[in-house]
């Protein structure tokens, strides 16, 4: 079966395929959606009746629940008639334990069977199994006879306690409750609309592939055809096709990209004729037989031959006859390997019959698959670099001889130059007279050396003057570097000196201030003094007005001790005229009298005293007076005092301030003869260096050798390394001191001694080294 | 006092039991008198009552229920039934069944006027319950079936 379906598969076209699939495709589905859609419908309808039903048969059994319960049986009936009459086609039975009808719609069947009225097996059981246990079946049942369709839902009526008293308690069911209803209408719609589903959707599958069909002939097949046509011509051998599709889908490109295949087929063959037409050298192709199938011009003339005459008509042998045509053919081996044969000499003959000798290249030629069609080779005559080699070997022997010759010359010259090297620079080397190149050379080196010569004699005499005269740099900067050393010294010294008077001034003006606080500090002393004074004169004058005051009291006191002796008198006399009853107050009158003159004697010596004291009082104020003057006089002093040593202070910060300015410049100096002493210091190492160099010249010029008094006595020549002169140190970061800046440079020789000494003498001990 | 009470009751029993004594050997010395005598027994004297009786109360065809309603009851069940659905079942001259005492098949007059033999024989009312009170109706007619029957008495409605 598998095989035959293959068979039909391959040998259908493309568009039956595709009709076969789609028609499958699209059947297989819509006959899927079909399925679905009918069932789901149906089975929706029908659960829509059975719900209908259901709800049938619990309204009516709670219709006639009520009078069932209290034996109304006419009510039960009435309602049943009820139901036959606006319900059409339904049908209800209630049957007692035994499946006798007690009421029924229909009035005809009460009495008889129900199960004469359920036609299906699986109701009948179903209403059994309600009799005997009492469970409700829980769904409904369809019925079928005929025409005829019901649904048939069954309620068990069980025995409550309301129905015991007429039904007794003994039984658990006491019958069922059937409700039919007729769904004939259902099943017809529910038809109706599948055969219309069934209609449309056959047009749908029909016209969708009508519409694919066409579409897939206009878009693919007819296409694919004029493609596989011009593939077929193509595969004949006509790479001239060319398929016109300029959609831009998957066929679109894929004719395009067959153009362009095609394209490159012929750009690659057009690329291989013309290789073959555009090698110049002897050229020739055969084919697995040897026979000749291409031979360029070239290749015609060496053989001596016509194409016309051997293209496909003789052997490579044949027109060639070259001596490995039997036992070495380059392309018959090439054929044979696989690989090219390269460079292979051979020697031909044309048909003249002149030997020639040749290169050739061999190689085979083959398909796509490596499956060999045939070979090519390539021809070289080298009959003129047989030639030219023979003369090659020739010019090679001359040139060996000239080369052996010019190789001694070198070597003469070059033993000239070593000697020259080594510092003798009196030799000379001597010309072949060929007036060549190489007696150019040596002519040019002898002048070379006696400019050398000279050149170095002159520079012997040179450096003795350089070397002259960097020793007097170096002793003048020597001096220079002494003298700025003695500046830096003198410098420090003011410097110290001037921060020594700034702490003087300084320390002025602190004694100045505090001297001026104490003055100060004096006129409120000298002033609470004169206050002092000031309240000791209220004082006194308070003194003295006490004084006067009692003065005043004390001449009352007096009065009223005159009025009491005057009292005492009269009493002594009105004592005496009483007589003898008078007596006792005689006594008392006349020690009033004494106390009289007692009071006035005491009273007149207080008054004597507190005039005394008044007295002292006064000479006292006048004291006072002359102390509040002379009080007033020592603040005027002082203030004085302190006026005149407010204006020292300021005069001494004056001080401060100039001295401030001198120790500004003389930092300023400092400063200067610092840079001074780099200055110095760095001449010094110039000095030291250029010295140096000059030394190095001298040695240098004493290697050569000039011969013919050209040899001068040079001087060796020496100086003291230069000193440096120390960072000065700046004033403020340490106190200054007076001392020599480097002490072993004081101490050292004097310049003007060392120069005194003559060059000579430094020459005889020798060249110090730095 | 209780003492006296007690007294007098057992004097009564004493009494009770004498007179009942009496009356059986009168009633044994008789001829057997008829006890209950059905509803057709009243209707020679009380014709109307008779007819709204039959025509009004579903008790005078309370019998027919217990026919239809005899299939798939047991004996014992069915004698249940008896005791209110006929006259007298289980007293003395009562219904026995149907076969031996037909015409007390149904609840009849004699259910709450008591039995009317003596009645019959004497026309006195006194051999009678003429004022029947509801206790009487409560022997069948129990709160239970009150519910469920929509019981009205007739002892108030007048029913004859």
């Amino acid at each position: 079966m598998t095989g035959l379906i293959d068979t039909l598969l391959k040998k259908s076209g493309l568009r039956v395929k595709i009709l076969v699939a789609t028609i499958g495709v699209v059947g297989g589905f819509t006959g899927l959606f079909l399925y679905q859609t009918l069932s789901f419908h149906s089975k929706s309808a029908l659960d829509q009746v059975a719900e209908a039903s259901q709800h049938l048969l619990e309204n009516t059994y709670s219709a006639i629940k009520y009078p069932m319960s209290i034996g109304d049986s006419t009510t039960v009936e009435e309602q049943l008639k009820d139901i036959k009459n606006h319900m059409e086609g339904v049908e209800v039975y209630i049957s007692d334990f035994q499946d006798n009808l007690t009421y029924a719609s229909e009035e005809n069947r009460i009495d008889t069977k129900v199960m004469t009225y359920l036609w299906e097996e699986e109701t009948q059981k179903a209403l059994s199994n309600v009799m005997n246990t009492g469970q409700s079946p829980e769904k409904s049942f369809r019925e079928f006879r005929g025409d005829e369709a019901f649904m048939v839902t069954i309620l068990p009526l069980l025995n409550e306690s309301a129905c015991h008293h007429c039904h007794g308690a003994s039984r658990k069911v006491l019958g069922a409750m059937v409700v039919k209803h007729p769904v004939k209408e259902v099943y017809s719609a529910l038809a109706s609309a599948r055969n219309r589903l069934v209609g449309f959707s056959l047009v749908e599958i029909l016209g969708i592939i009508l519409v694919i069909n066409f579409l897939f002939n206009r878009l693919v097949t007819q296409r694919i055809h004029a493609l596989a046509e011009k593939t077929g011509q193509v595969s004949a051998g006509d790479i001239t096709v060319e398929v016109q599709d300029d959609h831009l889908d998957s066929i679109g490109w894929l004719s395009r990209n067959f153009n362009q295949m095609i394209r490159n087929i012929r750009d690659r063959m057009e690329y291989a004729n013309s290789l073959k037409v555009g090698i110049s050298e002897p050229f020739f192709m055969v084919d697995r037989e040897m026979m000749l199938t291409f031979i360029n011009a070239a290749a015609a003339k060496v053989a001596g031959v016509r194409r016309e005459d051997v293209e496909g008509k003789k052997t490579c042998q044949q027109i060639f006859k070259s001596n490995v045509c039997e036992t070495d053919c380059p392309i018959k081996k090439a054929m044979d390997t696989g690989e090219a044969t390269l460079g292979q000499k051979v020697i031909m003959k044309n048909a003249a019959g002149k030997e020639i000798p040749n290169i050739v290249s061999g190689a085979a030629l083959k398909d796509s698959d490596g499956k060999i069609l045939g070979g090519f080779e390539i021809i070289r005559d080298i009959s003129k670099e047989v030639e030219a080699e023979l003369t090659l070997k020739e010019s090679f022997l001359k040139e060996e001889e000239e080369k052996e010759r010019l190789q001694k010359r070198v070597e003469n010259l070059s033993e000239i130059l070593k000697q020259v090297a080594a510092g003798d620079l009196t030799v000379r080397a001597e010309g072949s007279g060929e007036s060549d190149a190489m007696d150019q050379l040596v002519e040019r080196t002898n002048e070379t050396l006696d400019h050398m010569k000279d050149l170095i004699s002159q520079t012997k005499k040179s450096a003795l003057t350089v070397v002259g005269g960097v020793r007097h740099m170096s002793e003048g900067n020597q001096e220079l570097s002494q003298r700025t050393q003695q500046q830096a010294a003198t410098v420090e010294q003011t410097s110290a000196t001037v921060e020594e008077l700034v702490s003087n001034v300084n320390q002025n003006a602190a004694n100045t201030q505090r001297a001026d606080s104490l003055s100060k500090e004096a006129v409120a002393v000298a002033v609470e003094g004169g206050e002092t004074v000031a309240r000791t004169t209220q004082a006194m004058n308070d003194i003295a007005e006490g004084s006067r005051k009692i003065v005043e009291m004390m001449d009352l006191i007096n009065e009223i001790t005159f009025q009491t002796n005057l009292l005492s008198i009269n009493a002594a006399v009105e004592a005496a005229r009483a007589g003898e009853q008078g007596r006792g107050f005689a006594v008392v009158a006349n020690e009033v009298r004494n106390l009289a003159n007692r009071s006035s004697d005491a009273s007149k010596d207080i008054q004597n005293l507190v005039r005394n004291i008044m007295n002292e009082v006064n000479t006292g104020k006048e004291w006072v007076s002359e102390l509040e003057n002379g009080f007033k006089r020592i603040i005027q002093t002082i203030k004085q005092v302190s006026d005149a040593l407010s204006e020292v202070s300021l005069a001494t910060q004056d001080s401060s301030r100039g001295i401030e300015q001198i120790g500004q410049g003389v930092e300023e100096l400092s400063d200067v003869t610092e840079d001074n002493a780099a200055l110095v210091d760095e001449l010094a190492s110039a000095t030291e260096q250029l010295n140096e160099k000059a030394g190095l010249l001298q040695s240098m010029t004493e290697k050569f050798i000039l011969g013919d008094g050209g040899d001068i006595e040079v001087e060796e020549l020496s100086f003291k390394k230069s000193f440096r002169v120390p960072k000065m140190e700046r004033r403020g970061t340490k106190p200054p001191t007076i001392r020599p800046l480097r002490e072993d440079l004081v101490v050292q020789q004097p310049m003007e001694e060392k120069v005194e000494d003559s060059i000579e003498t430094e020459l005889d001990e020798g060249f110090e080294e730095f | 006092m209780k003492v006296k009470k007690r007294k007098n009751l057992a004097k009564g029993l004493l009494c009770l039991t004498f007179f009942i004594f009496v009356g059986s050997t009168a009633w044994a010395q008789n001829p057997r008198p008829r006890i209950y005598v059905g509803s057709d027994g009243c209707m020679k004297c009380h014709e109307t009552e008779y007819e709204n009786f039959t025509k009004y109360a579903r008790k005078s065809r309370s019998f027919q229920s217990v026919q239809n309603m005899k299939k798939g009851l047991t004996p014992e069940e069915i004698e249940g039934c008896y005791s209110c659905h006929t006259t007298g079942y289980g007293k003395r001259g009562g219904f026995v069944s149907p076969e031996k005492t037909p015409e007390l098949t149904d609840a009849g007059c004699e259910v709450c006027h008591g039995p009317g033999g003596r009645h019959a024989e004497t026309g006195d009312p006194d051999d009678l319950t003429v004022e029947v009170t509801i206790e009487i109706c409560a022997v069948c007619h129990i709160q239970e079936r009150v519910k469920a029957f929509r019981y009205k008495p007739m002892v108030h409605g007048g029913a004859h």
